[in-house]
């Protein structure tokens, strides 16, 4: 299995991206590219190619669900595991996530210093 | 006498015997003188002699015939004189014993002669009435029509009597009347007019002939009053037609009336009478109230007869009332009332007449009760009509569509909104039929198919009630929550099944809002939470740095409220989804053993801060169950989390597994204080918590066991605890195990 080394955070709330991303780097030690917005992120998953991309849902230009199905239909990008990570755990929500291919979820808010550590759990277990 | 009667022999003998004699001697005549004529022809030659002595056989042969001739008429005489007699005597004998009187009078009549029959007729011997003008045979009424009738025969020769016969009246010697069939003859004697008559008692016959009118008239009065009374609804004319009978047929010579009784003692009152005066009404009214036949007919439901008042005061109507017949109006082994008949004067009521009066008292009854049970009905129809009325303004003005189902699958009612809702228009006559609204569901109903089976379903199921939602989508979109369940009256009766839909669109539509808004609210709110409690906990984690003791301790205190306040937010997110019935369950097998290690991973690190550990016993690792694994590690944590805040530090909190029947049972066991006597009846409340103070301490939120408990039932289980002061507590639930065998059936 390919290591995981490049995250792509796709988040708009700029505070979060910070908290995200320095948990990431310190507790993971991963490479972390932020995107805040939908749009952005279709573009810079074809430049930075990432090994995991997490995916807010609510964001205000396109949402997580739009961005996901986008990524799907790239053939460059179908393949890049994706996590949500978002405040809507709905039930319903949760089904929605699985149904469009994305390997897990991470409820916000999250505990930052147990971040990294999720995250691998979950790219080693369905990534 | 007695000499004739040896040579009794017929008139007819007699006369045979003379004419044969007389033919006898003729022939022998004829013969001697053919035979001399001959004899003188053929010879000649007879001499003188000879013809003195043919002149003196021819005399002596005349004289013959003259002594037969003699001896003939004699006898003929002597038979006639004894026929004579012996008719007379024969004559005498019929009138002595004629059971009819026979009696001869002449014109002036004045009685010349008369049988023994008429002295047993009328107690006159024949002395007494011969000589004696015929009237005092006749009742003086009589007299005048009787000698009317006489000199006007004579006169002109009319008959009306006489050789015609008619019924008249006799009079005894004792004064006592009866009647006659009078037969008159009239006859001449020796130039004088006489007049026969023939008088038979016809009194028995009379007799029989009034019993018969009587019956005739009784009965073609009973067939009136049924003809009358069956087309009457009223029942005052019924009353006075049961009198009007009762007083001509009967008869009742001096009046009748009718109380009715309405079951209750002494509760009598005269309905109906024929008497018309004040004071015989008042006279009336006291009779029926104190005399002791009412209640004697009431009870035994017998006639009662007075042939003979021999006290008059007792009978209060009145002295001119003398006797009387009563009969109670039965019906179907019921008094309704009695009928009373009055006479002036003395009556010995016969079988016959109290039957009739009783027949008529019957049909009464028959008919008041007839008239009594359509009024009822009537009365029970009106309320009905009215209780209908006020029945369908009660559906008609709740704000559901109702309509109840016969088993026989044909609605038994319908308010308006269900005419309404569906578009249906409601018939001119009876009421939709089911099968109508059926062949419509189609074009009503989002999923008609799913609509049809759940209630062709229902429809079969005699005890069962349900709660479904269906979506209305023609001829406008409703969201229909339908309740059903059967209907039974009173007696057990199972009436049908009743359907109420009750428009939830506007609820639909607000549980949404309010939903939308408190998914909104959370999300709004943990998006800063998480830069809150990200930062925290990094910074808290040390990845910031190192910090002074007294900014680790700000910053843990921060970080541990935004983790309390995350929780709050959750549980709140889960008592909204409880509530509005959306929260999904996404049941599978699961390994009850994995649920509870990774509970308690995910407990362990907040157990540690209050020295808490945990001990799991687990002696069914293998044990599996149907449920939501994520729902369930929810439910585990609260449990563990609560044991380990509420028991005593350092405290080991036993996790144990056990199977009751086929259930699995999980139980979190602390050895704290125990759960307080008061707060047992709201420990799984929402915003329940045994100590407010303590609380605040732990940094619960109050809604974790109720969350747990509506989940745990969710999954078809069961939660409970048990407690004992200063020893601890054991919170436990049950789950159906999981069985692969389940999973075959459709799990």
């Amino acid at each position: 299995m390919k290591p995981l080394k490049k995250i792509m955070l796709v988040e708009d709330e700029a505070d979060i991206q910070t908290v995200a991303k320095m948990a990431l780097e310190i507790t993971g030690g991963f490479q972390v590219e932020i995107c805040g917005l939908g749009g952005e992120a279709l573009m810079k998953a074809k430049s930075f190619s990432p090994d995991l991309i997490l995916l807010d849902v609510m964001m205000p230009d396109m949402d997580g669900l739009s961005v996901i199905k986008s990524l799907r239909d790239n053939s460059s990008t179908v393949s890049i595991p994706i996590i949500f990570m978002t405040a809507r755990m709905q039930s319903q929500d949760v089904l929605d996530y699985d149904q469009l291919g994305a390997i897990g979820f991470i409820a916000k808010p999250f505990d930052p210093m147990q971040l990294s550590a999720t995250v691998k759990k979950i790219w080693e277990e369905k990534g | 006498m007695k000499k004739f009667s040896r040579f009794n022999f017929s008139p007819t003998i007699y006369l045979l015997v003379s004419v044969g004699f007389a033919f006898f001697s003729y022939i022998l005549i004829q013969v001697v003188y053919s035979v001399e004529n001959q004899k003188y022809i053929n010879s000649k030659l007879l001499d003188l002699q000879d013809q003195i002595r043919q002149t003196f056989q021819i005399h002596f042969l005349s004289l013959l015939l003259w002594i037969g001739i003699i001896i003939t008429i004699s006898l003929l005489s002597r038979a006639a004189v004894t026929r004579y007699i012996k008719n007379e005597n024969r004559l005498r004998s019929i009138l002595n014993t004629a059971v009819d009187g026979i009696i001869t009078i002449d014109e002036h009549g004045i009685i010349e002669d008369v049988n023994p029959a008429m002295e047993r007729l009328f107690g006159y011997s024949p002395l007494e009435l011969v000589g004696r003008n015929v009237n005092m045979l006749m009742p003086e009424y009589y007299y005048s029509r009787h000698d009317k009738y006489i000199q006007n025969y004579i006169k002109t020769g009319v008959a009306k009597i006489i050789g015609i016969g008619r019924e008249s009246v006799g009079r005894r010697k004792d004064g006592s009347e009866f009647p006659i069939d009078l037969a008159v003859s009239e006859m001449r004697i020796e130039n004088q007019r006489k007049f026969i008559g023939l008088v038979k008692d016809i009194t028995v016959r009379k007799e029989i002939e009034n019993e018969l009118e009587k019956q005739l008239k009784w009965k073609v009065s009973l067939a009136e009053f049924n003809l009358a009374v069956d087309q009457s609804h009223e029942i005052r004319n019924m009353l006075e037609r049961t009198m009007q009978v009762a007083s001509i047929a009967l008869p009742a010579s001096a009046g009748a009336c009718i109380a009715l009784w309405n079951g209750k003692i002494n509760d009598i009152s005269i309905c109906s009478s024929t008497f018309m005066e004040e004071h015989e009404q008042q006279a009336l009214q006291r009779f029926i109230y104190s005399t002791k036949d009412v209640p004697r007919m009431i009870s035994g439901c017998k006639p009662v007869i007075k042939s003979k008042i021999s006290k008059p005061d007792q009978l209060l109507v009145g002295s001119f009332i003398k006797s009387y017949l009563g009969v109670p109006l039965c019906v179907e082994n019921k008094v309704l009332g009695v009928l009373f008949a009055f006479e002036g004067k003395s009556r010995r009521y016969c079988q016959d007449d109290v039957e009739f009066l009783q027949s008529l008292a019957n049909r009464a009854a028959i008919s008041i009760n007839r008239v009594n049970l359509h009024d009822d009905l009537q009365s029970s129809n009106a309320l009905l009509a009215v209780q209908q009325g006020e029945m369908r303004a009660l559906l008609d003005s709740t704000s559901e569509a109702i309509g109840l189902v016969s088993p026989e699958r044909e609605f038994i009612a319908l308010n308006k909104n269900f005419y309404e809702w569906f578009g249906i228009e409601p018939p001119v006559v009876g009421s939709l039929r089911f099968t109508s609204f059926i062949e419509q569901a189609n074009l009503i109903f989002e999923k008609p198919g799913l609509f049809l089976s759940t209630i062709s379903r229902s429809i079969n199921d005699l005890t069962g009630q349900f709660e479904k939602m269906f979506i209305q989508v023609w001829p406008e979109r409703r969201e229909l929550k339908i309740f059903s369940t059967p209907v039974r009256t009173d007696d057990g009766h199972h009436l049908g099944r009743l359907f109420v839909f009750h428009d939830v669109t506007r609820e639909q539509e607000a549980s949404r809002a309010k939903s939308e808004f408190v998914s909104t609210v959370s999300h709004e709110l943990r998006t800063p939470l998480t830069s809150i409690y990200g930062s925290l906990g990094l910074m808290n984690g040390g990845a910031a740095g190192e910090l002074s003791e007294q900014a680790k301790t700000l910053v843990n205190i921060a970080y541990q409220n935004s983790e309390r306040l995350i929780r709050l937010i959750n549980d709140i997110l889960d008592i909204e989804k409880i509530e509005s019935g959306r929260m999904v369950f996404m049941n599978k097998p699961t390994l009850l053993n994995t649920v509870l290690t990774h509970s308690i991973e995910f407990t362990h690190t907040y157990a540690e801060q209050y020295g808490i550990s945990f001990n799991l016993d687990n002696s069914y690792p293998q044990a599996m169950v149907y449920v939501d694994s994520d729902k369930l590690v929810q439910v585990m944590v609260n449990l563990l989390s609560n044991a380990a805040k509420y028991t005593i530090r350092n405290d080991i909190v036993e996790i144990s597994i056990s199977r009751q029947k086929q259930k699995m049972r999980v139980a979190v066991t602390d050895h704290g204080p125990g759960i307080s006597r008061q707060f047992r009846q709201h420990i799984f409340q929402k915003f329940a918590q045994a100590d407010m103070s303590n609380t605040k301490k732990k940094g619960g939120t109050g809604l974790g066991l109720s969350i747990s408990k509506t989940i745990i039932e969710k999954m078809g289980g069961e939660i409970g605890y048990h407690s004992r002061i200063n020893h601890g507590s054991t919170f436990y639930f049950l789950l159906p195990e999981w069985q692969p065998a389940n999973d075959e059936e459709g799990n």
